[in-house]
């Protein structure tokens, strides 16, 4: 059976068969977004976000091979998969006896990301990166640094597998207002983010 | 709400293909139109090329061999099972058992069966090795009756209240009898004797004695 054009569905039936191509092929398929989904889930909890990051992709994919037929196809599955990932990585949080970080107050006047601007000075050295990159350097920068996680973690669904606000709603176990709320605050704290990181770009270039 | 923070509230929507009517189409018209808006679309599209760029640039077989060899050896502890998608549970927190529900959850049984088992048997042999090489002290077990029967009186008598202790022993020496039961009422007792008719004789003949009859044989007195 080749497995490179079949959807999820059909992987997961395969995998009820026993057939672990199908496992490899939904892996390769799935595992990065549910890496870097729980990835951004981790920042800033002092955990090692890389590798518990991989921990819970290899659980998550692991208790799809256990009960692949759970996904009932009620929601879509990158929506369920992405939950499965959520709430494992909560567990590892826990389990780690860490807290997650907590959302803070929205910052509606716009408080510059303090943090972000000092890890920028981190940032790959933009004489020897292509501009895109530079640009994205800092985009990824900043995201990481966003005082409220919940708007990182927003942002990161919404670029990961263009998922509706409903979907990350339902990720998030919010209400749907609450949701467009973080995904405006979260642009607006990245916008900043960002102008800083460019004035003081072009103050270095200048 | 202002209407147009109502539409930009949709544009991740819209950019992910997820808005449609009126609505989608106001949107592309700001998008056109209005320089802040494409600075909006900019910033989350470049939102979408950093999360990308960060995808790509991981292995996607990256801890795949790690889950092969999980999937191989099936002993190895699963992971809780996770809700199910649309009812969003929230994560059960890995629970901490008790120290007395770990404590009993050492299996101290099985591995160490044998030796306890070994010094169960050493015990016993030890004891009995003691109990055999016992001093004979000669004494004897015997049985002991479970109750024990009252002797049956066969005579009553009365003392006289004056009488001491002496003239009553005395007297019921004489009559070759003794006390089975009493005092009861009146200082009577109940006696027994080997000859009840002589004893009877004997008693009546006493000073001391008030009183002295005979009891008809029947079932044993009852103790006091």
């Amino acid at each position: 059976m080749s497995t490179q054009t079949l959807a999820p569905s059909e992987l997961l039936a395969a995998m009820a068969g026993g057939d672990q191509r199908a496992l490899d092929a939904l892996y390769r398929d799935w595992s990065r977004k549910v890496r870097v989904f729980a990835h951004a889930k981790l920042l800033r909890c002092g955990l090692d976000a890389d590798a518990i990051a991989g921990e819970v992709t290899v659980d998550v994919f692991h208790d799809l091979w256990l009960a692949p037929l759970r996904y009932d196809g009620r929601v879509e599955f990158s929506t369920w998969l992405l939950t499965l990932t959520r709430n494992k990585t909560v567990d590892q949080i826990r389990r780690h006896g860490k807290r997650q970080a907590a959302e803070e107050a929205l910052d509606a006047d716009g408080v510059l990301e303090q943090e972000a601007a000092a890890d920028l000075e981190t940032a790959p050295d933009p004489q020897a990166l292509q501009e895109s990159a530079q640009r994205r350097a800092a985009v990824l920068s900043c995201l990481r640094r966003l005082r409220n996680p919940l708007q990182r973690e927003s942002l990161t669904l919404w670029a990961l597998e263009d998922l509706s606000v409903l979907d990350i709603a339902r990720i998030q176990d919010a209400p749907e207002g609450t949701v467009k709320t973080r995904l405006f605050h979260g642009r607006l704290n990245l916008r900043q983010c960002m102008e800083r990181w460019l004035v003081r770009e072009g103050g270095r270039h200048g | 709400m202002d209407e147009q923070q109502r539409l930009l509230e949709r544009l991740p929507d819209y950019l992910n293909g997820h808005v449609a009517g009126e609505d989608a189409r106001r949107i592309g018209a700001l998008l056109q139109s209005d320089a802040a808006w494409q600075a909006q679309a900019e910033l989350l599209a470049d939102v979408r090329d950093a999360v990308g760029a960060q995808m790509a640039a991981m292995d996607s077989d990256a801890g795949l061999d790690e889950l092969r060899r999980r999937i191989a050896t099936p002993l190895a502890a699963p992971s809780p099972p996770a809700p199910l998608a649309g009812t969003p549970a929230g994560p059960r927190p890995a629970r901490r058992r008790a120290w007395w529900q770990r404590f009993v959850g050492i299996r101290l049984i099985p591995g160490f069966a044998p030796a306890i088992m070994a010094t169960l048997a050493a015990v016993c042999v030890v004891q009995g090795w003691m109990l055999g090489g016992a001093p004979d002290s000669g004494l004897a077990w015997r049985n002991a009756p479970l109750s024990v029967a009252a002797p049956a009186a066969n005579l009553r008598v009365r003392f006289a209240a004056e009488a001491s202790l002496a003239q009553v022993e005395a007297t019921l020496f004489q009559a070759h009898a003794r006390i089975v039961s009493g005092p009861q009422g009146s200082q009577r007792y109940l006696l027994q004797a080997e000859d009840a008719a002589a004893a009877l004789a004997q008693l009546r003949a006493s000073a001391v004695v008030v009183e002295a009859s005979a009891i008809p044989a029947g079932p044993a007195a009852p103790l006091p």
